[in-house]
């Protein structure tokens, strides 16, 4: 199964660091992780300001 | 109900950290952009590009030319059915269905909703025995309904679970007999059928199509239904009455009965988020079946069979048979049922029984129309002819009736797209400890 972020993301212009505690999939941009493709399905918790990348923390979400 | 987790047979299995479901949704992320789109736009109502866009989309991808988004697909289903009487009867008075005092053909194995509309119509339901081949309306028992009722104009059939009934024959007999087709694709989007050299999508082999987006479906957009057609001019009609059929005038006029039935812009987002994923969640169904099939098939059982020449089902959901020798006793009464356990058997209740403890969701199959309270004195036909009233205190008859044979044999398997490996192959370890 394949799953994206919520397309919220893409309006971050800044670099993006997507983290999961274990994982951290950088970007160029929002866009671009919005674009990004998980084979897990993942929820986003927090944004935090990381110097001039915006760090994104998310969580697998399980039915 | 026995605590089957307590049975020895069933020693050294771990309960599911989460429920197994049978089919729940699958969101995927793209979902919320178009929800979110229809919000912020403000578009939340029954008109907005998502429903254009999936409309454009699922037309395209049936091959069809026109798609219209409805609440349902029953809502669907009823349009369908009243555009078909109007075509075949004229149009009805405001207090009469199209369907007044006509008889209608219909699958018996299926969901309700494939034949109530029907009765929304003022029509009586006339239920054809089912066909182990697929488990859809058997042909056979078609063209005997014909033989008996001869005036009958329109047929409904069902692709049940996502497997394609035997179209072909099934339109070479209604077109002998000038009857049109309704097509309840609700189950089956996705699936392919050959009816002759070219292969189509199920939605696209009636002269009235329905497909459905609920919850458990396929693709889901929580809710939703399509009607699907090549004639504009049934699309427009479906348009018109699904809001209200309200006329061209300044206030509000009708000429017609009208339907609160059009698809919402919100859930449309939804399902336009999900389009993309169908032949995904298709290929996951089918791996599903695949690795049942393979798992069971030292049992004896078998899976729900399909026409591998002229059919690809979506898989939608497994479901097994248990062998006649190897069912063990069940009893199901209105609202209840018990069963016994015997060594070498099982029954389709003790293994939903045996799921359902330890945290699965399986399914009977659906119980037959002409089996329902509701629709008991409707006339019921099988491959023998009338399927009423053929025995008595000194005939025993023959008691042909596949449907139900099925329904007393069948269980739909957990079937989710986010079931594991290792949870299915839990799932067919109890089946298996079930038949110790």
């Amino acid at each position: 199964m394949t799953y994206k972020l919520n397309p919220e993301i893409e309006k971050i212009i800044s670099p993006v660091v997507v983290t999961d505690g274990k994982n951290r999939w950088e970007f160029a941009n929002g866009r671009k992780a919005e674009e990004a493709v998980f084979d897990k399905q993942y929820n986003i918790t927090s944004y935090r300001a990381m110097g001039d990348t915006v760090e994104v923390s998310v969580e697998e979400f399980r039915v | 109900m026995t605590d089957l987790r307590e049975d020895p047979r069933f020693k050294g299995i771990e309960p599911f950290d989460g429920k197994v479901w049978l089919s729940s949704p699958s969101m995927h992320g793209d979902e919320q952009r178009w929800v979110d789109e229809a919000l912020q736009t403000n578009w939340v109502t029954t008109a907005g590009s998502n429903i254009n866009e999936v409309e454009r989309q699922i037309a395209e991808y049936i091959g069809m030319k026109y798609a219209v988004g409805l609440s349902t697909g029953t809502a669907a289903l009823h349009m369908a059915t009243k555009l078909a009487g109007e075509r075949l009867y004229g149009q009805a008075r405001p207090n009469e269905g199209t369907l007044s005092g006509r008889r209608v053909f219909c699958s018996d194995l299926t969901f309700d909703a494939t034949i109530n509309p029907v009765a929304y119509e003022d029509g009586e339901a006339v239920f054809i025995d089912t066909e182990y081949d697929t488990w859809n309306m058997d042909p056979v028992a078609l063209e005997r309904a014909f033989e008996i009722y001869p005036d009958v104009r329109l047929v409904v059939v069902a692709h049940l679970y996502g497997t394609p009934c035997r179209m072909r024959e099934i339109r070479e007999i209604c077109d002998a007999h000038g009857a049109l087709i309704i097509e309840d694709a609700a189950e089956s989007l996705g699936a392919k059928y050959r009816p002759e050299d070219e292969w189509r999508e199920t939605g696209a082999l009636g002269d009235y199509n329905c497909i459905s987006f609920n919850g458990n479906k396929i693709i889901t957009g929580s809710g939703g239904g399509m009607f699907i057609t090549d004639s504009k001019e049934d699309a427009d009609k479906v348009r018109k009455w699904s809001t209200q059929s309200r006329e061209a005038a300044p206030w509000y006029q009708h000429e017609e009965i009208g339907y609160n039935y059009r698809m919402s812009n919100v859930i449309a987002g939804v399902i336009r988020g999900q389009i993309p994923y169908l032949r995904e969640h298709i290929e996951q169904k089918k791996a599903i079946y695949e690795r049942y099939k393979k798992g069971l098939a030292d049992l004896p059982v078998m899976m729900n069979p399909f026409d591998r020449e002229n059919s690809e089902p979506n898989f939608w959901l497994s479901c097994l048979l248990i062998d006649s020798e190897a069912l063990a006793p069940q009893v199901r009464g209105e609202q209840e049922v018990l069963w016994n356990h015997e060594p070498g058997k099982s029954s389709p209740t003790e293994i939903l029984d045996a799921i359902k403890a330890f945290g699965g969701e399986g399914r009977p199959i659906w119980k037959p129309m002409h089996m329902q309270p509701i629709y008991r004195i409707n006339p019921f036909v099988t491959v023998e002819g009338n399927g009423r009233g053929r025995t008595n205190a000194y005939i025993k008859g023959s008691g042909i009736d596949v449907g139900a044979d099925i329904f007393r044999r069948g269980l739909c398997l957990p079937s989710d797209n986010k079931m594991t490996e290792e949870q299915q192959d839990r799932i067919i370890e109890i089946i298996h400890r079930c038949f110790l």
